[in-house]
């Protein structure tokens, strides 16, 4: 009996956090616009998820690439199709290695990050002194991380399509020597805009969306004690990835 | 240019009153129907054991919390029953110094001070500057204006802290332990500071202490908390030289051997081990 109370009591617990989640985004995005100093620290925050995220992925985004093609052009090799490796890798890059590679390793740097952040800023009781100085720390501080992490995915996200096209092409011309305006072409006339690129590009906002809701929850509402801190972080990442990789499926069986 | 903000209701501070507050956590009573009065103008002490609910005490007048039953009122309005909006235009009334001081670590000392500023007004930069530093030099930090919290020492922090509280020239002070981890030199230098502000600046101060010492020297009107209750009030001489048990043992700092003064409420060792 008390094992099915206390898997009722996790449930209702689970019930509230996304209450309170939906509760703490929805407020941040609306107060990001009561206060114009946020403008300055969106700028500030999209320096830290964004630009400095562009070595991480594109050190990633080309050697996913690379390796993909090399796979590829095996398989693709023992049908006589090799020269379509372009358009094998582009279409996968489009569609969903670049959108979900690149959320999972934005959950990992910059979502982990950001409830560190917010956990310590919370232990050291600088919500309070916000608080009692008449700032609203979902406004200040909720609110440009929201906003920055929505806008900076898709971005990023574009920035590893493009690498990692140009580590494949760099492996199929250079070490495989397949015909690069073959490849080019392939990939040219086999992507298109509307059914490749932006449902790739659609699922990196709202990727963008879940991942910032996740740290932000953690960040916010965690224990305010070291070792919460630091389960928190870990519980931004596991969830975070979960939360991407299913909304994955549920997104590509919806826009199918 | 700073009395700008101040809503034509809240012109001239009043006292603040608590009446019959009880505040409980966790099912444990923390104050127990409680009723004082913070005259304006004045400097109070709150001060008590560790643990008997002093910051608790202060954390109602800030409105961080709100008690179970009572009323904390202030210029005719009960705390606890604000709006968010007005318990923020109540909130530009006072100043804080927490205990943690909690600055922000990756401002300079200059941008912890005017965060307040920027935050409220559009001041032109180098008014701010001149205001900023003005706060600085009365807290003796001014060339120190350029340094990060990490590179300060506790008492630096401290009056870092104390200049960022009073920036806004609050009417109503609030100090959660100022002098706890100071050495004996910082202590007074803090002392001395908090009474020049309270003079220059004309606020009603509200100290939250242990220390028995600096408050006979700075407090006009003391109380004494005891398990949650109000054990002793008046001023400092008055109250120091109370003969209640309880006032006598805080405040010559003894202990009669009772396991009550140190263990937390509860069952007894007895019970835990053997039942």
């Amino acid at each position: 009996m008390k094992k099915i109370e206390a898997i009722g009591a996790k449930a209702l617990n689970a019930i509230a956090g996304v209450g309170k989640g939906a509760w703490l985004v929805l407020n941040g995005f609306i107060l990001f616009f009561n206060n114009k100093r946020n403008w300055q620290t969106l700028i500030h925050q999209i320096s830290f998820a964004g630009i400095m995220s562009l070595p991480l992925i594109a050190m990633s985004a080309v050697f996913i690439g690379m390796v993909f093609t090399i796979q590829s052009y095996w398989v693709l090799e023992s049908f006589g199709a090799a020269s379509e490796v372009g358009l094998v890798l582009g279409l996968s890059v489009f569609r969903e290695l670049g959108p979900v590679i690149t959320a999972l390793l934005y959950t990992g740097r910059v979502g982990s990050s950001i409830t560190a952040e917010l956990g310590l800023m919370k232990t050291s009781e600088q919500f309070a002194s916000m608080e009692l100085m008449s700032v609203d720390p979902i406004s200040r501080i909720v609110g440009p991380r929201l906003v920055a992490m929505v806008i900076t995915l898709p971005l990023l996200t574009m920035f590893f399509n493009w690498v990692a096209l140009l580590g494949s092409a760099f492996v199929a011309g250079k070490l495989i020597g397949l015909d690069s305006g073959t490849f080019w072409s392939n990939l040219k006339n086999g992507i298109l805009f509307y059914s490749d690129v932006l449902p790739g590009l659609f699922k990196s906002v709202i990727f963008g969306l879940i991942i910032a809701s996740v740290s932000l929850y953690h960040g916010y509402f965690g224990d305010a004690t070291p070792s919460g801190v630091a389960k928190n972080s870990t519980r931004t990442v596991v969830q975070g990835s979960m939360l991407v990789l299913i909304f994955d499926y549920i997104l590509v069986a919806l826009m199918r | 240019m700073l009395n700008k903000y101040r809503s034509s209701e809240v012109k001239k501070p009043g006292p603040i009153t608590l009446e019959n507050v009880t505040f409980s956590r966790s099912g444990r009573k923390i104050l127990d129907n409680i009723s004082i009065s913070i005259p304006s103008g004045k400097i109070i002490a709150i001060m008590g054991p560790s643990g008997t609910g002093k910051s608790t005490l202060m954390k109602l007048m800030t409105g961080e919390l709100k008690p179970d039953v009572g009323s904390v009122m202030f210029n005719g309005k009960n705390i606890p029953d604000l709006s968010s909006r007005s318990l923020y235009e109540y909130r530009k009334e006072i100043g804080v110094m927490l205990q943690s001081n909690a600055l922000f670590n990756e401002l300079s000392v200059f941008e912890n001070v005017a965060f307040p500023l920027r935050e409220h007004f559009e001041l032109k930069e180098d008014f701010l500057q001149s205001l900023v530093k003005l706060k600085l030099e009365k807290v003796g930090l001014r060339n120190a204006c350029d340094l990060i919290p990490s590179e300060l020492s506790g008492g630096m922090a401290r009056r870092v802290s104390l200049a960022r509280a009073i920036v806004r020239d609050p009417s109503i002070m609030f100090y959660d332990e100022p002098f706890t981890g100071q050495d004996p030199i910082t202590r007074w230098v803090l002392l001395e500071l908090i009474r020049r502000l309270h003079t220059t600046l004309n606020m009603t101060s509200v100290l939250v202490s242990h220390q028995v010492e600096m408050m006979t020297q700075l407090a006009d009107v003391v109380y004494i908390l005891s398990e949650g209750k109000i054990i002793s009030s008046g001023t400092p001489k008055a109250v120091f030289k109370d003969k209640n048990p309880l006032v006598r043992k805080f405040v010559d700092g003894y202990s009669d051997g009772s396991k009550d003064m140190i263990h937390h409420p509860g069952q007894s060792l007895v019970e835990d081990l053997f039942k």
